[in-house]
């Protein structure tokens, strides 16, 4: 008893793990009962273009958090169309967390994401253009510092204007002009007052 | 296959100024496409603000190469040349720690949930070893401290099978921490009984972990963002994952975090460094309050807590 050293059973797992983890094999596990066997059936479809839509179809049921997880992290790799408009629709989603994963997976999806923006942009729920300001802070595209300022001008709502003001910080942007703008609009607004008094710029 | 987040289309990196970069660093165009590559194979993103930091080394790597930034660039894709890509990833991760840092997580391990694990086999009828995993593990100190935790503070050492599994992705450090060898600054919270018990004092302010201790931990390269990496890694009943998931942006992360998951058993915890927080990254483990902080726990099999 005491410290012991063995390394052969993360070999056996290796082994093991290879057999048997064909396309077709894999898409069907997505719906084993045992919620374990999905979710690492899904991280095993990583990067397999044609599973995209059967790991659409089972995010869409899969109630268990763990393996939903591991369908969006494998869904998220993929800047697909398809992908990006099925998280589209889950940015208006009743549960705060499914919204939330769904904004931080179309984060990673610039190509994709870039047809949907205009959408996002001009949704008449203002809690979807919230969820699409948090996309455009992860977003990495040269049009995203132009959107925001668009939003900023245009849009109606204080929260989704603020929400644009948070996501060029979280961009790393200069949100001087973007504070001035948004104060014009909304001189009453707290957290605007707020963040222009502590000067807030990129660091 | 690599488990990037990124598709390799994806657009250069955060909007930067145009132009030639620092005097004597990289031009802003090399600068995004290094830091492009990294992330790509790491997942750690380096900010507009760690310009200095990403030049220096990476210009040390380019030095070591012939000078030539293109050549050496290009040869980071060939596989012939996988060592380029291995030091430049080891160049760039930072490993500074010390024996007994934030230290009451070890005592929450002795205390809170090592007692809990045993529990868990008896009810269970098992004889399996305790499984621990160190990640990253740096050049060793974490791992070593676990084990030095486990001999000093818990007699349980005695009647049950611990394994100390460490992993890294930096294969220079991974040689350092085999090695097992300190110097001062490492070594300053261990105190002179316990460095006598188990260090050999090697030359002035440099010690040995002793034999007995360094071949019990089983050192490993791993990337813990790819799956295919961290598949072997499996069934552990305790993870320290501590200041790592800071680096990540938010998908990768997210891919971190399912990788440590999918390493734990069923009611398992990760334990993550102070300034971080789980919560920000995923909801797919359980918070649980410690005397002294939080750990998080993979939910138990059937869903009951």
């Amino acid at each position: 008893m005491g410290l012991v050293r063995q390394h052969t059973s993360t070999r056996e797992t290796v082994r093991q793990r290879r057999r048997g983890r064909d396309t077709d094999g894999l898409v069907a596990a997505l719906q084993d009962p045992d919620p374990d066997v999905r979710r690492r059936s899904a991280l095993d479809l990583d990067g397999v273009a044609e599973a995209i839509p059967a790991l659409l179809a089972a995010c869409a049921e899969e109630a268990d958090p763990a393996a939903r997880e591991a369908l969006v992290v494998v869904l998220a790799g993929h800047d697909d169309p398809v992908v990006a408009a099925a998280f589209a629709a889950d940015l208006r989603a009743a549960d705060p967390v499914r919204r939330n994963t769904a904004a931080t997976a179309l984060s990673a999806m610039p190509s994709a994401v870039a047809d949907l923006v205009e959408g996002l942009l001009g949704d008449p729920d203002a809690t979807v253009r919230v969820m699409a300001m948090s996309v455009l802070g992860g977003l990495e595209r040269p049009e995203v510092p132009g959107w925001l300022a668009g939003v900023v001008a245009g849009d109606g709502d204080q929260n989704v204007v603020t929400a644009a003001v948070d996501a060029a910080l979280a961009a790393g942007l200069d949100t001087r002009p973007l504070l001035a703008t948004a104060l014009g609009r909304f001189p009453a607004n707290p957290y605007l007052a707020f963040l222009a008094g502590t000067g807030q710029s990129p660091p | 296959v690599t488990s990037a987040p990124l598709p390799a289309d994806r657009p250069a990196g955060p909007a930067l100024p145009a132009g030639p970069g620092r005097p004597g660093g990289l031009t802003t165009e090399q600068f995004v496409r290094v830091r492009e590559w990294v992330y790509q194979r790491t997942g750690i993103q380096f900010g507009d603000n760690k310009r200095y930091f990403v030049d220096k080394r990476v210009l040390a790597c380019v030095e070591h190469h012939g000078g030539d930034f293109e050549a050496w660039f290009a040869s980071l894709r060939l596989s012939r040349h996988a060592a380029r890509g291995e030091q430049l990833i080891n160049e760039l991760t930072v490993n500074e720690t010390y024996f007994l840092r934030e230290d009451r997580q070890f005592e929450a391990l002795v205390d809170v949930l090592l007692p809990q694990v045993l529990a868990a086999r008896r009810a269970a009828g098992s004889a399996d070893p305790v499984r621990i995993l160190s990640l990253p593990c740096a050049t060793g100190e974490e791992p070593y401290s676990i084990g030095l935790t486990l001999l000093e503070r818990w007699p349980q050492i005695d009647h049950v099978d611990v394994e100390i599994v460490a992993g890294d992705i930096d294969t220079r450090v991974l040689q350092t921490a085999r090695r097992g060898e300190y110097g001062a600054r490492s070594m300053h919270r261990v105190s002179a009984a316990v460095r006598a018990r188990w260090f050999d004092r090697i030359g002035p302010e440099r010690f040995q972990v002793r034999a007995e201790l360094r071949d019990a931990v089983d050192f490993c390269l791993v990337n813990v963002c790819e799956p295919e990496s961290m598949r072997p890694f499996r069934s552990f009943d305790v993870i320290f994952c501590r200041n790592l998931l800071i680096y990540f942006d938010q998908l990768s992360g997210r891919r971190a975090a399912e990788n440590l998951f999918g390493a734990l058993r069923p009611g398992g915890h990760l334990f993550i460094g102070d300034s971080e927080s789980m919560s920000r990254i995923t909801s797919i483990f359980l918070p649980v309050r410690l005397p002294n902080g939080m750990v998080y726990r993979r939910p138990p099999a059937g869903g009951a807590p």
